[in-house]
């Protein structure tokens, strides 16, 4: 499982030489950081860097304002209409207007080339409405809310200041699951986005591994070339680390998490 | 309370309704994106049936009747972009069913618990990477001069292979990158129905002389039965829904012939040639296709395990 995370962290501070005969294959060899250091030229990784924090940390936020409330919602039994209500949700998971008709909305509300285009479209997930409403309906007691009211408390009270507080476990699942979605997106990018100024780092990992192929591609010769291609390969292995290495230094932490994430979707709704 | 017990059989009264507000606001944010982001894009599908004039909204443009899907039932491509997406979709679904669950079977049989832990957490690590980084460590290890699995077919006396170049690879590289990278998430699952089976059944089974594998054949494959059920169930129903994101990353001029699929394509003459009409007659095809599939394998589920989806 680890052995293709392995070989990409060897070859990355390799000397690509050795990596080009296939002499990389259990340790590194020709120990050097150039790929890294060339890294830090490429300005629009940076850039990629700096937008998809952004991105994530927005999207998260936003996706975890509409999703609690509206979750907790419609775990209440006394809403009315809830039946219809949540067919309004779980329709759309089943059928949809397809791409053109969800660009040509994009576009007319203006989102084109704007961050906005990658947050708003999915900014209401109704899977992870489901799991979360699973949840509330399941560890927020009715006799809880009943005790809430007499005590004076609004839904808005009760919501903020005893829902949420005893919902640190699903709200930490539904931050990791919304935040790595945001990370790993590029499709969204790819479609509405043309500033390659604002591209998130996937989409930019994307077209600089094309970018870097095509210039190898070129066969030109010359021992200065010959230096520049080799490190144009350690830069290919670098990069990939480099994208991913946030989430692996999360890893650790979020693992737990995971493990519950999946078991509460488990539950059906 | 007590009275609030009913309803959804009768009509609420006003003042139940309004005892609510709040709760009407908490689903107004997701009510507002839902009608932007799903229904209103709904609505356009209607372009399926028409041609978008230039300057005209969607409501404006005019009807064209099913000329987008008499066009996409006649182009030469319709049926090896429809063969290519029944391959991926069937292929994928075959391996992915079974695997994990064979993974979570022999992780189970790991007696040590800090070893058994270990393997499972490095096990699922690779379904947090992104696709496209997970295709970059493909294209690396595959690189056709100096790829590590090139080289070592060349030192072994082979030829390179192209992998994303040729159009039998495609198959193989999509269900080999799936497997790499949900083997061990969709396990989880499994893992945890294992560890569920009752004690005094494995004890049972043991005084009556079982070896490991018959253990495994009459007592934890039938106790986690239901799990893989669903499971099925879940991903055979949305058989057709592949998305565009992965192929997109597999795909190249070379290897086109294979790896076309119906998204892909939607994807293609959508936005790279703005035809909206008929682009929208092939992913309305589709959807249809998901839905005809979903009702499908909910008919079978019910009639035979009486675990429906819904």
């Amino acid at each position: 499982m680890l052995y293709p995370l392995w070989f990409v962290l060897i070859a990355s501070v390799s000397d690509p030489t050795y990596v080009n005969l296939g002499e990389v294959i259990l340790l590194p060899k020709g120990l050097n950081f150039n790929g890294y250091r060339e890294l830090l030229e490429y300005r629009q990784l940076l850039t990629g860097y700096r937008n998809t924090i952004v991105y994530t940390l927005v999207g998260t936020c936003l996706n975890l304002l509409v999703l609690l409330p509206a979750s907790f919602a419609l775990s209440r039994k006394e809403l009315c209409f809830r039946r219809f209500l949540m067919l309004f949700f779980l329709l759309t998971m089943y059928v949809s207007g397809g791409l053109v008709p969800l660009y040509l909305q994009v576009k007319s509300l203006g989102l084109m080339n704007t961050m906005w285009a990658l947050i708003l479209p999915g900014a209401f997930s109704v899977y992870n409405m489901i799991i979360c409403r699973n949840f509330f309906s399941s560890n927020i007691s009715d006799e809880l809310y009943d005790s809430a009211r007499i005590d004076g408390a609004s839904y808005t009270g009760f919501f903020l200041s005893v829902v949420l507080p005893l919902s640190k476990s699903i709200i930490a699942v539904m931050v990791l699951f919304h935040a790595l979605g945001h990370w790993n997106a590029y499709l969204n990018a790819l479609y509405y986005l043309s500033d390659s100024e604002k591209f998130p780092l996937q989409l930019v990992l994307r077209n600089l591994q094309s970018q870097l192929d095509m210039v190898r591609e070129g066969g030109m010769t010359g021992a200065e070339l010959l230096r520049k291609l080799n490190l144009r390969e350690s830069v290919k292995y670098s990069i990939v680390l480099a994208a991913s290495f946030p989430v692996a230094l999360m890893y650790p932490f979020v693992q737990k998490h995971f493990v519950k994430g999946v078991m509460m979707g488990s539950i059906k709704g | 309370m007590q009275k609030f017990k009913k309803i959804g059989t009768k009509w609420p009264t006003r003042r139940q309704i309004w005892r609510c507000w709040e709760l009407y606001l908490f689903l107004l944010p997701a009510a507002v994106f839902t009608i932007l982001f799903a229904y209103v894009p709904l609505y356009g599908v209607q372009l399926a049936f028409k041609d978008l004039g230039p300057g005209l909204t969607i409501t404006q443009s005019p009807w064209v009747g099913l000329k987008h899907f008499k066009r996409l039932f006649a182009i030469p491509d319709f049926r090896r972009i429809m063969a290519n997406t029944v391959k991926v979709a069937v292929y994928t679904n075959l391996f992915m069913t079974p695997i994990p669950v064979l993974f979570a079977l022999m992780l189970d049989q790991v007696e040590n618990r800090y070893f058994k832990k270990a393997v499972q957490t490095v096990s699922y690590l690779p379904h947090l990477l992104s696709l496209v980084v997970v295709f970059s460590i493909a294209r690396l290890m595959t690189g056709h001069s100096n790829g590590i699995i090139n080289v070592l077919i060349k030192k072994m006396g082979g030829e390179p292979i192209l992998f994303f170049g040729k159009p039998g690879w495609v198959i193989p590289l999509y269900i080999i990158t799936d497997i790499w990278q949900n083997m061990g998430y969709s396990a989880i699952i499994y893992l945890a129905a294992l560890a569920g089976v009752d004690q005094a059944l494995m004890d049972a089974s043991k005084v009556d002389g079982c070896n490991r594998l018959q253990t495994i054949v009459h007592i934890k494959i039938p106790a986690i039965l239901p799990t893989i059920i669903t499971m099925m169930i879940l991903s055979w129903g949305k058989l057709f829904s592949l998305g565009v994101d992965k192929m997109l990353l597999i795909q190249s001029d070379m290897n086109l012939k294979s790896s076309e699929i119906l998204s892909t394509y939607v994807y293609k003459v959508g936005l790279l040639q703005a035809q909206y009409g008929f682009s929208t007659a092939v992913s309305l095809f589709n959807t249809v296709i998901n839905i005809a599939c979903l009702l499908v394998v909910n008919g079978i589920a019910r009639r035979y395990s009486d675990s429906g989806l819904f």
